[in-house]
């Protein structure tokens, strides 16, 4: 596991300043779909129970067991595959760029960073009545290329972190004027 | 000629097997890419627990179970 302090491809110097994760609604949303899916066997046999006929025969008896252990066994892989996609997404913001790792799937992993001194325009999005509730929201950030190129979802205190985030911009751009100044 | 009800058995620890690769996948996952803190750890144990549970309240019902009652549709058919 990487510590939060010591990541991968850590420069000289470099430390973090931000660690983020998807607000846990995301989680919260993760489990409640988990317990209401593991809720539909319960309520089915309210519906079913009453055909004894079928409950008599072991091999109805023996099919139901395996189906139905089957199928908690697929809904509780699921919801623990979905937290670990969810644990896996993270934004990094360090003194020098910014790390955005996002887990698609089982399979598939995309990491990008780029550095603070080329961003270009950074956007804080809360929209919805749950996200002005909790307080969360997007954030969209510009680099000088013509695709946006990093977006953070659902993280909490969109807007803080935005302009935490514009105010780490402004202060490389201004180390950096400052060592090419000293250089000449 | 009959068909009992092992098949089914036969099939639920196939899926078992499939099951257990999957689950190492995410727990390799979680634990070579994630970083560490108190709840990857702590989803990973309830996870592996509900499984035991799930698999061990499996075991005690299909204990009693005779695995070779022929399947409904041979138990109807004539023997000749």
């Amino acid at each position: 596991m990487y510590s939060r302090r010591n990541f991968p491809n850590q420069k000289p110097n470099e430390h973090v300043i931000l660690f983020l994760r998807r607000h846990w609604i995301a989680p919260l949303k993760i489990f409640f779909i988990g317990f209401i899916l593991a809720l539909i066997p319960v309520l089915l046999y309210f519906v079913f129970s009453s055909i004894s006929a079928l409950w008599e025969r072991e091999s109805f008896m023996a099919m139901f067991i395996l189906a139905l252990s089957g199928y908690y066994l697929f809904v509780l892989l699921y919801t623990f595959a979905d937290f670990v996609d969810y644990y896996l997404d993270v934004w990094i913001v360090t003194n020098e760029r910014i790390i955005n790792i996002e887990q698609k799937g089982l399979f598939a992993r995309v990491i990008s960073e780029k550095e603070l001194v080329i961003m270009q325009d950074i956007t804080s999005e809360i929209e919805g009545f749950w996200h002005t509730v909790f307080n969360y929201g997007d954030i969209f950030i510009q680099t000088a290329g013509e695709k946006e190129r990093f977006v953070f979802k659902q993280v909490p205190r969109a807007d803080e972190v935005a302009r935490k985030i514009s105010n780490l911009v402004s202060e490389s751009r201004r180390l950096r004027q400052g060592a090419l100044e000293d250089w000449n | 000629m009959s068909i009992s009800i092992s098949i089914f058995l036969i099939l639920y620890l196939i899926y078992l097997l499939i099951f257990f690769i999957f689950s190492l996948f995410n727990v390799w996952h979680l634990q070579r890419f994630g970083f560490s803190g108190f709840w990857p750890y702590a989803i990973t144990f309830g996870y592996i627990a509900a499984t035991i549970l799930v698999l061990a309240v499996t075991v005690i019902f299909l204990i009693p179970i005779d695995w070779s009652t022929p399947l409904p549709f041979f138990e109807s058919l004539p023997i000749d």
